[in-house]
């Protein structure tokens, strides 16, 4: 990520101009480094807490994005290209301190497992009950016979927050919005999407970080084209059931225009209507991915109640969901 | 020298302080190519941190001096380096319980708990191509060196040698965590960056140990 501010002291210096212009929205954990515990205000102890805790991903502060009523409560931000500390998820939940409990979001990268499992085992010792939640919706970031905890995570954290969120809205115990997690994760499914423009070839599987595709097609140099593999690809993953509806996320890279955006996704749902009914798109630039054109397709087949829990919109100061 | 105290430890570790934080760029360098680059800018943040930290303070204890090291680490960095890093130094605190010197055999115990416990935190092994191939390395020969009843400037570079032996040998290893695992058979012919760090922390420890002794 392109930065005129002094990388040292980012983190910081970003955290005062988000209280500074949502001072409604966003407080920070008075004992997190350099203010990097996030929490939206205001604090509700009274249920169980959502943290996104999870990868640097370009950007210091690139999980704040994620913290609005329907989604996180809190959000961690790493150093630079770095993990949230074990250190800060600690303070944000000593600081709410509910007695209902936490569940700790999370990319299933390994400096975001190790820092929540710390960080796990530090509130434990203090009494608080928090649940590891590490998603692995990227299809491609494993063998295609590995077990699916081998996958790292991408895009599909946006539809688990707002299951996990409103699940605790309505009531839900730790044990209930861990168990509505873990039946949608396994109803999603993501990619990453490039194109190599020297070989004119589509790229499916690219990583976050550049980690290299694992399926190139000349035959997918094409937006339309790619995005109708792409939703094949997902969906044969998934295994749609009869009576399920499908929702599709598509997340731009910062190198990637709104116009492509739109077409790829519009192409995305088109296909998907084979499978079932496309219940809900959304397009955007929900969170780091490459500094290069690129996508992330993410689709969740979702049954009714599932469906309920996707239905509410959730306003941030970036964008809607 | 058979035994180091607080003061002497802390002289060492920040020697290790400065070692790393002038490897940034080279740790960065190695880690573009089979990591996502944050290597050497973390460390770099972490072991300046650390650094501020001992600068500003006076141990009477090794274990409290160590104490601080992994707890800042742990706060500071993040990442899987935050956690490992930070695991190095606080794993093996058992070790140092009351001690106000620590000698070799001291040392020693404090490498194997802290090589146990980054491989119970980070469920690696030796070859998976990580700091641990390093680490376990060092830790092995500070354990012999207690059996021979060595002195700690011994000690200290015989484990210098053996964690660089280690990283060494992991350029002909193929990642198997963390996200370089993900450029697969690309990462063969690449030391671990997390090794290479390691090894610039034991080489800056044991010069500084035997500049200490008067070596």
């Amino acid at each position: 990520m392109f930065t005129m501010a002094n990388r040292d002291y980012l983190t910081k210096d970003c955290v005062s101009a988000m209280i500074r212009l949502f001072p409604d929205m966003v407080e920070t954990v008075p004992n997190s480094y350099n203010g990097r515990a996030l929490l939206r205000k205001p604090i509700e102890a009274d249920r169980v807490n959502i943290i996104i805790s999870t990868g640097g991903g370009g950007g210091p502060m690139s999980q704040a994005y994620a913290m609005s009523q329907g989604l996180a409560d809190v959000a961690i931000s790493g150093g630079d290209h770095a993990a949230p500390s074990a250190y800060d998820i600690y303070e944000a939940v000593k600081h709410i301190d509910s007695k209902k409990g936490y569940v700790f979001l999370y990319n299933n990268f390994m400096g975001d497992c190790l820092n929540n499992d710390m960080a796990e085992e530090l509130c434990r010792l203090d009494g608080y009950d928090c649940r590891l939640f590490p998603i692995h919706d990227d299809c491609l970031s494993a063998d295609a016979d590995a077990p699916r905890d081998e996958r790292t995570g991408i895009i599909g954290l946006m539809f688990l927050l707002k299951i996990a969120s409103a699940c605790s809205r309505n009531g839900g115990s730790l044990d209930q919005v861990i168990e509505e997690l873990t039946y949608a994760e396994s109803r999603l499914s993501t990619m990453g999407v490039t194109f190599d423009e020297k070989e004119r070839v589509g790229e499916f599987g690219t990583g976050i970080s550049g980690e290299p595709a694992r399926i190139r097609r000349a035959d997918c140099y094409d937006l339309r084209k790619a995005a109708a593999f792409a939703a094949d690809y997902l969906m044969e993953d998934i295994g749609y059931r009869p009576g399920e509806k499908l929702h599709l996320l598509v997340n731009r890279s910062f190198s990637t225009c709104y116009e492509d955006a739109y077409m790829f996704a519009a192409a995305a749902a088109d296909r998907l209507e084979k499978y079932g009914t496309v219940a809900q798109c959304s397009v955007g630039n929900y969170m780091f991915q490459i500094e290069r054109y690129a996508f992330a397709i993410s689709v969740i087949s979702a049954d009714e109640k599932l469906c309920g829990y996707l239905k509410q919109r959730c306003y941030t100061d970036s964008f809607l969901i | 020298m058979q035994q180091l105290d607080a003061s002497q430890l802390k002289t060492a570790v920040l020697a290790a302080c400065d070692r790393i934080i002038e490897s940034e760029q080279r740790l960065t360098e190695l880690d573009t190519i089979i990591g996502d680059g944050d290597h050497g800018f973390g460390m770099r943040v972490g072991f300046s941190a650390v650094k501020a930290q001992l600068q500003k303070t006076d141990y009477a204890m090794p274990f409290d001096l160590m104490k601080d090291v992994g707890m800042t680490l742990v706060k500071v960095m993040g990442g899987t380096s935050g956690v490992i890093y930070g695991t190095l130094f606080l794993g093996g605190l058992d070790a140092f319980e009351g001690q106000q010197k620590v000698d070799v055999a001291h040392i020693a115990s404090f490498l194997d708990l802290s090589a146990k416990a980054i491989a119970r935190r980070g469920r690696t092994q030796r070859g998976d191509k990580t700091m641990y191939d390093a680490l376990i390395e060092a830790s092995e020969a500070f354990n012999r060196a207690a059996a021979n009843g060595d002195s700690v400037e011994k000690a200290f570079r015989s484990a210098a040698e053996s964690s660089a032996k280690g990283a060494e040998a992991t350029k002909s290893m193929q990642s198997q965590k963390g996200r370089s695992k993900n450029f697969r058979e690309k990462t063969i012919g690449y030391p671990d960056t997390g090794a290479v760090s390691t090894t610039i922390i034991f080489e800056a420890l044991a010069s500084a140990v035997e500049t200490i002794a008067g070596r």
